[in-house]
Protein backbone atom coordinates (compact mmCIF):
# COMPACT_ATOMS: atom_id res chain seq x y z
CA UNK A 1 0.00 0.00 0.00
CA UNK A 2 1.04 3.30 -0.66
CA UNK A 3 -0.06 6.38 1.16
CA UNK A 4 1.13 8.97 -0.93
CA UNK A 5 1.52 9.74 -4.54
CA UNK A 6 2.71 12.76 -5.60
CA UNK A 7 2.53 13.47 -9.83
CA UNK A 8 3.85 16.53 -11.71
CA UNK A 9 0.56 18.25 -13.29
CA UNK A 10 1.55 18.15 -16.34
CA UNK A 11 1.67 14.14 -16.62
CA UNK A 12 -1.30 13.73 -14.77
CA UNK A 13 -3.71 12.79 -17.70
CA UNK A 14 -1.10 10.55 -19.14
CA UNK A 15 -2.42 7.03 -19.81
CA UNK A 16 0.65 5.30 -18.12
CA UNK A 17 0.27 7.86 -15.34
CA UNK A 18 -3.37 7.29 -14.96
CA UNK A 19 -3.00 3.18 -14.98
CA UNK A 20 -0.22 3.50 -11.98
CA UNK A 21 -2.80 6.14 -10.08
CA UNK A 22 -5.69 3.44 -10.55
CA UNK A 23 -3.00 0.71 -9.30
CA UNK A 24 -3.01 2.44 -5.91
CA UNK A 25 -6.81 3.89 -5.84
CA UNK A 26 -6.54 4.08 -1.84
CA UNK A 27 -3.82 6.09 -2.66
CA UNK A 28 -4.01 10.42 -1.81
CA UNK A 29 -2.72 11.56 -4.69
CA UNK A 30 -0.60 15.11 -4.73
CA UNK A 31 -0.07 16.96 -8.06
CA UNK A 32 3.66 18.71 -8.10
CA UNK A 33 4.78 21.17 -10.50
CA UNK A 34 8.24 19.25 -10.27
CA UNK A 35 8.90 16.16 -9.05
CA UNK A 36 12.14 17.39 -7.32
CA UNK A 37 10.12 19.93 -4.85
CA UNK A 38 9.26 16.66 -2.91
CA UNK A 39 12.34 14.38 -4.07
CA UNK A 40 15.34 16.91 -4.27
CA UNK A 41 14.77 19.12 -1.59
CA UNK A 42 17.04 19.81 1.47
CA UNK A 43 15.98 18.65 5.18
CA UNK A 44 15.03 15.05 4.02
CA UNK A 45 16.22 12.07 6.00
CA UNK A 46 16.62 8.79 3.54
CA UNK A 47 16.30 6.75 6.39
CA UNK A 48 13.26 7.53 7.92
CA UNK A 49 11.34 7.79 4.81
CA UNK A 50 12.60 3.99 4.01
CA UNK A 51 10.04 3.04 6.45
CA UNK A 52 6.62 4.34 4.39
CA UNK A 53 7.84 5.67 0.75
CA UNK A 54 6.06 7.59 -1.28
CA UNK A 55 5.44 7.19 -5.14
CA UNK A 56 6.81 10.02 -7.06
CA UNK A 57 5.47 10.12 -10.69
CA UNK A 58 7.28 11.99 -13.16
CA UNK A 59 8.55 13.20 -16.89
CA UNK A 60 12.73 13.02 -17.17
CA UNK A 61 12.92 15.51 -19.95
CA UNK A 62 16.58 15.07 -20.33
CA UNK A 63 19.99 12.93 -19.87
CA UNK A 64 17.40 9.51 -20.74
CA UNK A 65 20.60 7.36 -21.37
CA UNK A 66 24.33 8.27 -20.07
CA UNK A 67 27.84 7.14 -20.51
CA UNK A 68 28.14 4.32 -17.79
CA UNK A 69 31.06 5.14 -15.17
CA UNK A 70 34.24 4.08 -15.75
CA UNK A 71 35.25 0.80 -15.02
CA UNK A 72 31.69 -0.25 -15.37
CA UNK A 73 31.35 -3.35 -18.13
CA UNK A 74 31.05 -6.80 -19.19
CA UNK A 75 32.84 -6.12 -22.31
CA UNK A 76 31.14 -4.46 -24.99
CA UNK A 77 32.68 -1.43 -26.80
CA UNK A 78 30.33 1.17 -25.26
CA UNK A 79 28.87 1.54 -22.28
CA UNK A 80 25.49 3.57 -20.78
CA UNK A 81 23.07 3.63 -18.44
CA UNK A 82 19.51 4.67 -17.89
CA UNK A 83 17.09 4.99 -14.90
CA UNK A 84 13.40 4.52 -15.46
CA UNK A 85 13.26 4.62 -12.10
CA UNK A 86 14.81 6.32 -8.98
CA UNK A 87 15.29 4.63 -5.94
CA UNK A 88 14.95 0.61 -4.53
CA UNK A 89 12.21 -0.96 -2.94
CA UNK A 90 15.07 -3.04 -1.14
CA UNK A 91 17.04 -1.92 1.90
CA UNK A 92 20.69 -2.25 1.22
CA UNK A 93 22.87 -0.99 3.57
CA UNK A 94 25.95 -0.48 1.59
CA UNK A 95 24.29 1.05 -1.26
CA UNK A 96 25.14 4.13 -2.64
CA UNK A 97 22.13 5.39 -3.16
CA UNK A 98 21.02 6.02 0.49
CA UNK A 99 24.16 8.85 0.39
CA UNK A 100 22.84 10.05 -3.20
CA UNK A 101 19.63 10.63 -3.10
CA UNK A 102 18.17 12.64 0.14
CA UNK A 103 14.36 11.15 -0.58
CA UNK A 104 13.83 7.54 0.00
CA UNK A 105 10.59 7.86 -2.16
CA UNK A 106 10.37 5.84 -5.74
CA UNK A 107 10.35 8.00 -8.52
CA UNK A 108 8.72 6.65 -11.54
CA UNK A 109 9.35 8.31 -14.79
CA UNK A 110 6.55 7.26 -16.67
CA UNK A 111 8.01 8.46 -20.40
CA UNK A 112 9.12 5.23 -21.29
CA UNK A 113 9.06 5.58 -25.15
CA UNK A 114 11.16 8.71 -25.01
CA UNK A 115 13.50 6.58 -23.33
CA UNK A 116 12.96 3.90 -25.74
CA UNK A 117 13.86 6.40 -28.66
CA UNK A 118 16.91 7.81 -26.50
CA UNK A 119 18.34 4.36 -26.21
CA UNK A 120 17.86 3.78 -30.21
CA UNK A 121 19.25 6.72 -30.69
CA UNK A 122 22.65 5.86 -28.78
CA UNK A 123 22.56 2.43 -30.36
CA UNK A 124 22.28 3.70 -34.06
CA UNK A 125 25.48 6.02 -32.62
CA UNK A 126 27.67 2.83 -32.64
CA UNK A 127 26.41 0.63 -35.79
CA UNK A 128 27.49 -2.80 -35.41
CA UNK A 129 29.63 -2.53 -32.55
CA UNK A 130 28.14 -3.79 -28.79
CA UNK A 131 26.43 -1.16 -27.09
CA UNK A 132 25.67 -1.79 -23.56
CA UNK A 133 22.36 -0.68 -21.69
CA UNK A 134 22.26 -1.15 -18.00
CA UNK A 135 18.97 -0.62 -16.38
CA UNK A 136 19.49 -1.07 -12.84
CA UNK A 137 21.72 1.33 -11.75
CA UNK A 138 19.58 3.96 -10.21
CA UNK A 139 17.40 1.13 -8.96
CA UNK A 140 16.59 -2.92 -9.15
CA UNK A 141 15.71 -3.53 -12.30
CA UNK A 142 12.76 -5.85 -11.65
CA UNK A 143 12.06 -5.69 -8.50
CA UNK A 144 9.41 -3.62 -9.20
CA UNK A 145 7.84 -5.14 -12.18
CA UNK A 146 4.48 -6.09 -10.91
CA UNK A 147 3.74 -2.12 -10.93
CA UNK A 148 6.09 -0.63 -13.36
CA UNK A 149 5.97 -3.25 -16.67
CA UNK A 150 9.50 -2.06 -17.03
CA UNK A 151 10.66 -5.30 -18.72
CA UNK A 152 7.75 -5.93 -20.25
CA UNK A 153 7.81 -2.49 -22.17
CA UNK A 154 11.42 -2.62 -22.83
CA UNK A 155 12.78 -5.82 -23.76
CA UNK A 156 10.37 -6.00 -27.28
CA UNK A 157 12.96 -2.73 -28.24
CA UNK A 158 15.72 -5.10 -27.97
CA UNK A 159 14.13 -7.54 -30.07
CA UNK A 160 15.83 -6.32 -33.30
CA UNK A 161 18.23 -4.48 -32.44
CA UNK A 162 21.13 -7.02 -32.37
CA UNK A 163 23.86 -4.35 -31.46
CA UNK A 164 22.11 -2.71 -28.37
CA UNK A 165 22.09 -5.32 -25.56
CA UNK A 166 20.45 -4.93 -21.98
CA UNK A 167 21.42 -5.59 -18.73
CA UNK A 168 18.69 -6.32 -16.00
CA UNK A 169 20.50 -6.02 -12.92
CA UNK A 170 18.09 -7.18 -10.03
CA UNK A 171 17.99 -8.88 -6.88
CA UNK A 172 14.53 -10.35 -7.67
CA UNK A 173 12.17 -13.31 -8.18
CA UNK A 174 9.80 -10.75 -10.16
CA UNK A 175 10.51 -12.66 -13.51
CA UNK A 176 7.00 -14.01 -14.48
CA UNK A 177 7.12 -10.88 -17.57
CA UNK A 178 10.43 -12.93 -18.56
CA UNK A 179 9.46 -16.56 -18.17
CA UNK A 180 6.50 -15.63 -20.17
CA UNK A 181 8.00 -14.54 -23.39
CA UNK A 182 11.02 -15.95 -25.60
CA UNK A 183 14.39 -15.35 -24.44
CA UNK A 184 16.67 -12.73 -26.03
CA UNK A 185 20.26 -12.87 -27.15
CA UNK A 186 21.11 -9.28 -26.16
CA UNK A 187 19.48 -9.65 -22.84
CA UNK A 188 21.38 -10.27 -19.99
CA UNK A 189 19.64 -10.80 -16.25
CA UNK A 190 22.06 -10.55 -13.95
CA UNK A 191 21.71 -11.65 -10.34
CA UNK A 192 23.93 -9.74 -7.12
CA UNK A 193 25.04 -11.41 -4.77
CA UNK A 194 26.39 -11.46 -1.06
CA UNK A 195 26.96 -14.18 1.11
CA UNK A 196 24.14 -14.98 3.39
CA UNK A 197 25.58 -14.18 6.67
CA UNK A 198 26.20 -10.58 4.96
CA UNK A 199 22.87 -10.95 3.25
CA UNK A 200 20.52 -11.40 6.62
CA UNK A 201 22.64 -7.99 8.04
CA UNK A 202 23.01 -5.55 5.28
CA UNK A 203 20.10 -6.48 2.50
CA UNK A 204 16.74 -5.94 4.05
CA UNK A 205 13.47 -6.78 2.36
CA UNK A 206 16.06 -8.64 -0.70
CA UNK A 207 14.86 -12.47 -1.90
CA UNK A 208 17.25 -15.08 0.21
CA UNK A 209 20.42 -16.42 -1.94
CA UNK A 210 18.49 -19.66 -2.32
CA UNK A 211 14.96 -18.04 -4.07
CA UNK A 212 17.49 -15.75 -6.06
CA UNK A 213 19.26 -19.05 -7.04
CA UNK A 214 15.81 -19.97 -7.72
CA UNK A 215 14.75 -17.43 -9.97
CA UNK A 216 17.93 -17.68 -11.81
CA UNK A 217 17.36 -21.79 -12.83
CA UNK A 218 13.68 -20.73 -14.01
CA UNK A 219 15.26 -17.93 -16.19
CA UNK A 220 18.37 -20.37 -17.22
CA UNK A 221 15.95 -22.63 -18.01
CA UNK A 222 14.07 -20.50 -20.31
CA UNK A 223 17.42 -19.93 -22.60
CA UNK A 224 17.73 -16.64 -20.59
CA UNK A 225 21.38 -15.54 -20.33
CA UNK A 226 22.25 -14.83 -17.12
CA UNK A 227 24.83 -12.66 -15.37
CA UNK A 228 26.68 -12.86 -11.87
CA UNK A 229 27.38 -9.65 -9.92
CA UNK A 230 29.20 -10.16 -6.77
CA UNK A 231 29.43 -5.71 -6.46
CA UNK A 232 29.99 -5.07 -3.62
CA UNK A 233 31.85 -7.26 -2.14
CA UNK A 234 31.05 -6.99 1.71
CA UNK A 235 33.93 -7.88 4.54
CA UNK A 236 32.72 -10.47 6.84
CA UNK A 237 35.96 -12.01 9.56
CA UNK A 238 35.19 -15.13 7.54
CA UNK A 239 34.92 -13.50 3.95
CA UNK A 240 36.74 -16.44 2.71
CA UNK A 241 34.72 -19.21 3.40
CA UNK A 242 31.69 -16.77 2.95
CA UNK A 243 32.42 -16.19 -0.81
CA UNK A 244 33.68 -19.28 -1.33
CA UNK A 245 30.40 -21.63 0.19
CA UNK A 246 28.24 -18.62 -2.20
CA UNK A 247 30.18 -20.21 -4.91
CA UNK A 248 29.84 -23.51 -4.57
CA UNK A 249 25.95 -22.69 -3.59
CA UNK A 250 24.91 -21.01 -6.94
CA UNK A 251 27.41 -23.55 -9.73
CA UNK A 252 25.52 -26.53 -8.04
CA UNK A 253 22.23 -25.34 -9.65
CA UNK A 254 23.35 -22.89 -12.58
CA UNK A 255 25.26 -24.19 -15.37
CA UNK A 256 28.48 -21.82 -15.68
CA UNK A 257 27.81 -22.30 -19.40
CA UNK A 258 24.72 -20.57 -19.17
CA UNK A 259 26.33 -17.87 -17.52
CA UNK A 260 27.22 -14.77 -19.78
CA UNK A 261 29.59 -13.05 -17.46
CA UNK A 262 30.70 -12.52 -14.11
CA UNK A 263 31.77 -9.65 -12.34
CA UNK A 264 33.35 -9.00 -8.99
CA UNK A 265 33.52 -5.42 -7.29
CA UNK A 266 35.13 -4.16 -4.43
CA UNK A 267 32.91 -1.94 -1.59
CA UNK A 268 33.46 1.31 -2.80
CA UNK A 269 31.55 4.50 -2.60
CA UNK A 270 32.04 8.33 -3.10
CA UNK A 271 32.94 10.14 -0.07
CA UNK A 272 30.28 12.78 -0.59
CA UNK A 273 27.56 10.10 -0.42
CA UNK A 274 29.56 8.15 2.36
CA UNK A 275 29.69 10.96 4.47
CA UNK A 276 25.76 11.00 3.98
CA UNK A 277 24.85 7.74 4.94
CA UNK A 278 27.35 7.29 7.62
CA UNK A 279 25.75 10.52 9.33
CA UNK A 280 22.33 8.00 8.50
CA UNK A 281 23.37 4.97 9.99
CA UNK A 282 25.66 5.27 12.72
CA UNK A 283 25.06 2.05 14.20
CA UNK A 284 25.88 0.10 11.19
CA UNK A 285 29.04 -1.81 11.37
CA UNK A 286 30.01 -1.35 7.81
CA UNK A 287 30.15 2.63 7.99
CA UNK A 288 32.08 2.47 11.35
CA UNK A 289 35.49 0.72 10.49
CA UNK A 290 38.48 2.81 8.82
CA UNK A 291 37.78 2.98 5.31
CA UNK A 292 40.26 4.31 2.94
CA UNK A 293 39.63 7.42 0.89
CA UNK A 294 41.65 6.90 -2.78
CA UNK A 295 40.87 9.83 -5.31
CA UNK A 296 37.63 10.79 -3.44
CA UNK A 297 36.10 7.53 -3.45
CA UNK A 298 35.67 5.68 0.18
CA UNK A 299 36.84 1.65 0.73
CA UNK A 300 38.57 -0.80 2.26
CA UNK A 301 41.68 -0.87 3.27
CA UNK A 302 43.97 -1.41 0.12
CA UNK A 303 45.60 -4.69 1.38
CA UNK A 304 42.32 -6.28 2.21
CA UNK A 305 40.20 -5.38 -0.48
CA UNK A 306 43.01 -6.74 -3.19
CA UNK A 307 42.63 -9.82 -0.87
CA UNK A 308 39.21 -9.74 -1.23
CA UNK A 309 39.20 -9.85 -4.82
CA UNK A 310 42.14 -11.88 -5.54
CA UNK A 311 40.95 -14.50 -3.50
CA UNK A 312 36.98 -14.57 -5.17
CA UNK A 313 38.64 -14.07 -8.44
CA UNK A 314 40.66 -17.01 -7.93
CA UNK A 315 37.53 -18.83 -6.73
CA UNK A 316 35.36 -17.80 -9.60
CA UNK A 317 37.89 -19.01 -12.20
CA UNK A 318 37.75 -22.64 -10.89
CA UNK A 319 34.49 -22.49 -12.46
CA UNK A 320 34.27 -20.37 -14.80
CA UNK A 321 36.50 -19.27 -17.92
CA UNK A 322 38.23 -16.10 -17.69
CA UNK A 323 36.41 -14.88 -20.60
CA UNK A 324 33.51 -13.99 -18.95
CA UNK A 325 35.29 -12.63 -15.86
CA UNK A 326 35.45 -8.91 -15.11
CA UNK A 327 36.64 -6.58 -12.49
CA UNK A 328 34.53 -2.93 -11.65
CA UNK A 329 37.00 -1.00 -10.20
CA UNK A 330 37.35 2.97 -10.54
CA UNK A 331 39.97 3.76 -12.76
CA UNK A 332 42.05 5.01 -9.53
CA UNK A 333 42.79 1.65 -8.66
CA UNK A 334 44.03 -1.87 -10.68
CA UNK A 335 42.22 -4.85 -11.25
CA UNK A 336 43.26 -8.40 -10.01
CA UNK B 1 10.38 17.35 22.74
CA UNK B 2 7.86 18.60 20.62
CA UNK B 3 7.72 22.33 19.78
CA UNK B 4 3.66 23.27 19.03
CA UNK B 5 3.39 26.89 17.35
CA UNK B 6 -0.13 28.29 17.79
CA UNK B 7 -1.83 31.75 16.74
CA UNK B 8 -4.15 32.23 19.27
CA UNK B 9 -4.77 31.76 22.90
CA UNK B 10 -8.36 30.31 22.36
CA UNK B 11 -6.64 27.49 20.34
CA UNK B 12 -4.09 27.03 22.78
CA UNK B 13 -6.21 26.74 25.52
CA UNK B 14 -7.05 23.27 25.43
CA UNK B 15 -4.00 21.77 24.77
CA UNK B 16 -2.34 23.76 27.71
CA UNK B 17 -5.06 22.31 29.80
CA UNK B 18 -5.01 18.62 28.48
CA UNK B 19 -0.90 18.80 28.32
CA UNK B 20 -0.68 20.22 31.93
CA UNK B 21 1.42 22.53 30.37
CA UNK B 22 3.21 25.73 32.68
CA UNK B 23 3.11 29.42 31.75
CA UNK B 24 7.01 30.45 31.51
CA UNK B 25 6.90 34.12 32.47
CA UNK B 26 9.50 36.48 31.28
CA UNK B 27 9.53 35.31 27.40
CA UNK B 28 8.63 37.64 24.75
CA UNK B 29 5.63 35.53 23.52
CA UNK B 30 3.11 33.51 25.87
CA UNK B 31 5.18 30.37 26.06
CA UNK B 32 3.90 26.79 28.15
CA UNK B 33 6.28 24.04 28.46
CA UNK B 34 6.31 20.39 29.99
CA UNK B 35 8.58 17.70 30.45
CA UNK B 36 8.21 16.93 26.66
CA UNK B 37 6.30 19.61 25.23
CA UNK B 38 6.83 23.60 24.40
CA UNK B 39 3.50 25.28 23.13
CA UNK B 40 4.58 29.33 22.16
CA UNK B 41 1.79 31.67 21.12
CA UNK B 42 2.54 32.57 18.08
CA UNK B 43 -0.10 35.48 17.30
CA UNK B 44 -2.16 35.65 13.79
CA UNK B 45 -0.05 35.22 10.55
CA UNK B 46 2.77 33.79 8.78
CA UNK B 47 5.36 36.56 9.78
CA UNK B 48 4.24 36.29 13.70
CA UNK B 49 4.41 32.15 13.26
CA UNK B 50 7.99 32.22 11.84
CA UNK B 51 9.71 34.63 14.28
CA UNK B 52 7.93 32.60 17.06
CA UNK B 53 9.04 29.51 15.93
CA UNK B 54 12.56 31.11 15.86
CA UNK B 55 12.32 32.21 19.20
CA UNK B 56 11.37 29.04 20.27
CA UNK B 57 14.27 26.99 18.54
CA UNK B 58 16.52 29.42 20.04
CA UNK B 59 14.76 28.24 23.48
CA UNK B 60 15.14 24.06 22.74
CA UNK B 61 18.31 22.83 23.45
CA UNK B 62 17.68 19.50 22.42
CA UNK B 63 16.17 18.22 18.46
CA UNK B 64 12.97 18.90 18.13
CA UNK B 65 9.40 18.08 16.37
CA UNK B 66 7.77 20.32 15.24
CA UNK B 67 3.67 21.38 15.26
CA UNK B 68 1.69 24.10 14.12
CA UNK B 69 -1.87 23.38 14.83
CA UNK B 70 -4.87 26.17 14.66
CA UNK B 71 -8.05 26.70 12.61
CA UNK B 72 -8.69 26.67 8.92
CA UNK B 73 -11.59 27.35 6.41
CA UNK B 74 -12.49 24.90 3.82
CA UNK B 75 -15.11 25.30 0.86
CA UNK B 76 -17.12 22.17 2.46
CA UNK B 77 -15.37 19.92 4.97
CA UNK B 78 -17.63 19.94 8.13
CA UNK B 79 -16.49 21.72 10.69
CA UNK B 80 -14.33 20.41 13.84
CA UNK B 81 -12.61 18.06 10.96
CA UNK B 82 -9.52 17.74 11.70
CA UNK B 83 -6.68 17.39 8.95
CA UNK B 84 -3.00 17.10 8.56
CA UNK B 85 -1.20 19.34 6.05
CA UNK B 86 0.40 16.97 2.79
CA UNK B 87 1.27 20.29 1.03
CA UNK B 88 1.95 24.02 2.36
CA UNK B 89 1.71 26.14 -0.14
CA UNK B 90 2.52 30.05 0.34
CA UNK B 91 -0.32 31.62 -0.99
CA UNK B 92 1.64 35.48 -2.36
CA UNK B 93 4.74 33.35 -3.27
CA UNK B 94 3.21 30.34 -4.79
CA UNK B 95 6.48 28.20 -2.86
CA UNK B 96 5.14 24.68 -1.70
CA UNK B 97 6.30 22.17 1.08
CA UNK B 98 5.90 18.87 1.63
CA UNK B 99 6.15 17.37 5.10
CA UNK B 100 7.03 13.71 4.78
CA UNK B 101 5.12 10.91 6.59
CA UNK B 102 6.84 7.79 8.24
CA UNK B 103 3.99 6.66 10.08
CA UNK B 104 0.68 6.07 9.51
CA UNK B 105 -1.58 8.31 11.22
CA UNK B 106 -5.29 7.61 11.18
CA UNK B 107 -5.60 11.57 10.17
CA UNK B 108 -7.08 12.57 6.93
CA UNK B 109 -4.62 14.97 4.95
CA UNK B 110 -5.32 17.28 2.77
CA UNK B 111 -3.22 20.24 0.67
CA UNK B 112 -3.04 23.45 2.77
CA UNK B 113 -2.39 27.66 1.71
CA UNK B 114 -1.80 30.06 3.95
CA UNK B 115 -2.94 33.28 2.92
CA UNK B 116 -2.08 37.27 4.37
CA UNK B 117 -5.86 38.25 5.08
CA UNK B 118 -9.02 35.95 6.46
CA UNK B 119 -10.02 34.39 2.91
CA UNK B 120 -13.90 34.44 2.80
CA UNK B 121 -14.07 33.02 -1.32
CA UNK B 122 -12.68 29.69 -0.63
CA UNK B 123 -10.63 27.61 -3.40
CA UNK B 124 -12.02 24.33 -4.55
CA UNK B 125 -10.21 21.40 -2.58
CA UNK B 126 -7.98 23.38 -0.24
CA UNK B 127 -8.11 24.69 3.50
CA UNK B 128 -6.72 28.00 4.20
CA UNK B 129 -5.05 29.49 7.04
CA UNK B 130 -2.53 32.41 7.98
CA UNK B 131 0.29 30.71 9.56
CA UNK B 132 1.17 27.38 7.97
CA UNK B 133 3.69 28.35 5.31
CA UNK B 134 5.84 31.06 7.90
CA UNK B 135 5.55 28.35 10.21
CA UNK B 136 6.90 25.72 7.62
CA UNK B 137 9.62 28.16 5.87
CA UNK B 138 10.90 28.41 9.52
CA UNK B 139 11.20 25.08 10.97
CA UNK B 140 12.42 23.35 7.92
CA UNK B 141 15.84 25.04 9.32
CA UNK B 142 15.76 22.99 12.29
CA UNK B 143 14.75 19.73 11.33
CA UNK B 144 13.87 17.26 8.80
CA UNK B 145 10.65 16.94 6.93
CA UNK B 146 9.57 13.94 8.92
CA UNK B 147 9.59 15.83 12.12
CA UNK B 148 7.21 19.08 11.23
CA UNK B 149 3.62 18.79 10.63
CA UNK B 150 0.69 21.21 10.33
CA UNK B 151 -2.56 19.97 11.93
CA UNK B 152 -5.80 21.83 10.91
CA UNK B 153 -9.51 22.07 12.52
CA UNK B 154 -12.06 23.25 10.05
CA UNK B 155 -12.98 26.22 11.62
CA UNK B 156 -15.40 27.70 8.73
CA UNK B 157 -16.76 26.90 5.30
CA UNK B 158 -19.02 28.34 2.62
CA UNK B 159 -22.14 27.49 4.99
CA UNK B 160 -20.44 28.88 7.78
CA UNK B 161 -18.10 32.15 7.32
CA UNK B 162 -14.93 32.99 9.52
CA UNK B 163 -17.43 36.21 10.99
CA UNK B 164 -18.83 33.80 12.93
CA UNK B 165 -15.85 32.37 14.54
CA UNK B 166 -15.45 33.35 18.40
CA UNK B 167 -12.81 32.24 21.08
CA UNK B 168 -15.38 29.90 22.88
CA UNK B 169 -16.21 28.25 19.67
CA UNK B 170 -12.40 27.58 18.60
CA UNK B 171 -11.33 26.41 22.11
CA UNK B 172 -14.36 23.77 21.62
CA UNK B 173 -13.61 22.93 17.79
CA UNK B 174 -9.70 22.03 19.15
CA UNK B 175 -10.88 19.96 22.38
CA UNK B 176 -13.33 18.05 20.15
CA UNK B 177 -9.98 16.52 18.25
CA UNK B 178 -7.89 16.58 21.08
CA UNK B 179 -7.61 12.50 21.88
CA UNK B 180 -6.63 11.92 17.66
CA UNK B 181 -3.92 14.99 18.12
CA UNK B 182 -2.43 13.71 21.46
CA UNK B 183 -1.99 9.76 19.66
CA UNK B 184 -0.51 12.01 16.85
CA UNK B 185 1.96 13.74 19.17
CA UNK B 186 2.79 10.54 21.02
CA UNK B 187 3.42 8.53 17.83
CA UNK B 188 5.45 11.80 16.65
CA UNK B 189 7.69 11.66 19.66
CA UNK B 190 8.02 8.60 19.55
CA UNK B 191 9.91 8.31 16.17
CA UNK B 192 11.89 11.49 17.12
CA UNK B 193 13.24 9.90 20.42
CA UNK B 194 14.77 6.86 18.46
CA UNK B 195 16.01 8.98 16.12
CA UNK B 196 17.56 10.97 18.76
CA UNK B 197 18.83 7.45 20.51
CA UNK B 198 20.52 6.79 17.23
CA UNK B 199 22.45 9.70 16.60
CA UNK B 200 23.02 10.54 20.67
CA UNK B 201 26.63 11.00 21.15
CA UNK B 202 27.52 8.62 24.41
CA UNK B 203 28.29 9.70 27.69
CA UNK B 204 32.03 8.89 27.31
CA UNK B 205 32.44 11.54 24.99
CA UNK B 206 31.86 14.06 27.88
CA UNK B 207 34.46 12.63 30.31
CA UNK B 208 36.92 12.27 27.84
CA UNK B 209 36.73 16.34 27.22
CA UNK B 210 36.92 16.64 30.75
CA UNK B 211 40.10 14.68 30.89
CA UNK B 212 42.02 16.00 27.71
CA UNK B 213 42.27 19.17 26.03
CA UNK B 214 40.95 19.02 22.63
CA UNK B 215 40.50 21.49 20.17
CA UNK B 216 37.23 22.23 18.05
CA UNK B 217 37.87 20.38 15.26
CA UNK B 218 39.54 17.50 17.46
CA UNK B 219 36.47 17.55 19.80
CA UNK B 220 34.50 16.84 15.97
CA UNK B 221 36.98 14.19 15.08
CA UNK B 222 36.80 12.40 18.37
CA UNK B 223 32.68 12.93 18.72
CA UNK B 224 32.78 10.49 15.46
CA UNK B 225 35.90 8.08 16.76
CA UNK B 226 33.56 7.75 20.23
CA UNK B 227 30.14 6.81 18.00
CA UNK B 228 31.72 4.53 16.03
CA UNK B 229 34.11 3.07 18.85
CA UNK B 230 30.67 2.53 20.30
CA UNK B 231 28.74 0.38 17.31
CA UNK B 232 31.70 -1.60 17.09
CA UNK B 233 31.85 -2.94 20.51
CA UNK B 234 27.89 -2.65 21.60
CA UNK B 235 28.60 -4.64 24.60
CA UNK B 236 31.47 -3.02 26.12
CA UNK B 237 31.65 0.17 27.50
CA UNK B 238 34.60 2.68 26.37
CA UNK B 239 36.14 4.08 29.42
CA UNK B 240 38.85 6.16 31.35
CA UNK B 241 40.50 4.13 32.63
CA UNK B 242 41.09 2.11 28.88
CA UNK B 243 42.71 5.55 28.05
CA UNK B 244 44.03 7.01 31.44
CA UNK B 245 48.00 5.96 30.39
CA UNK B 246 47.55 8.10 26.93
CA UNK B 247 49.23 11.30 27.42
CA UNK B 248 47.51 13.78 25.48
CA UNK B 249 44.07 14.56 23.06
CA UNK B 250 46.39 13.52 19.72
CA UNK B 251 47.31 9.97 21.71
CA UNK B 252 43.61 9.56 22.53
CA UNK B 253 42.41 10.30 18.75
CA UNK B 254 44.99 7.96 17.55
CA UNK B 255 44.39 5.38 20.35
CA UNK B 256 40.55 5.03 19.10
CA UNK B 257 41.30 5.25 15.05
CA UNK B 258 43.50 2.34 15.48
CA UNK B 259 41.00 0.51 17.05
CA UNK B 260 38.39 1.07 14.23
CA UNK B 261 40.75 -1.01 11.63
CA UNK B 262 39.34 -4.05 10.07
Amino acid sequence: MMQFIYAEEAILDDPHTQTLIKRFKKSTLIPVKHYGEVFNRKGQNFRLQKQQPALILARKNNELVLPAPAGYGIGGNHNYYFSHMLNCVYDCRYCFLQGMYRSANYVIFINFNDFKQAILDTAANHPGEQTWFYSGYDCDSLAYEPVTNFAQTFLPLFDGHANAWLELRTKSTQIRNLLERDALDNVVVAYSFTPEAISQVYEQGVPSVDKRIEAMLKLQNKGWKLGLRFDPMIYHPDYQQQYSDLFQKIFARIDPAAVHSVSLGAFRIPKGFYQNVALLYPDSALFAHNMENTAGMMSYPIGLEKAMLEYCHQQLLEVIPKSIFFTCTPPSKEAP
Amino acid sequence: MINIVIALDCEAKPLIARFGLKRQQQHTYPLYTSEHINLIVSGIGKLNAATASGYLAGLTREPAAWLNIGIAGHKSHSLGTLYLAHKITNQQSQQNWYPAFTFKTGIATASLASFDVPVTEYADELLHDMEAAGFYQATCRFNSAEFIHCLKIVSDNAEHSTQKINKQMVSKLIHGQLTPIETFISTLNNQLERWNDITATPNIYNDILQRWHFSTYQQYHLKQLVKRWTTLNPQKMLSIEELASLKNSHRVLIHLQDALDI
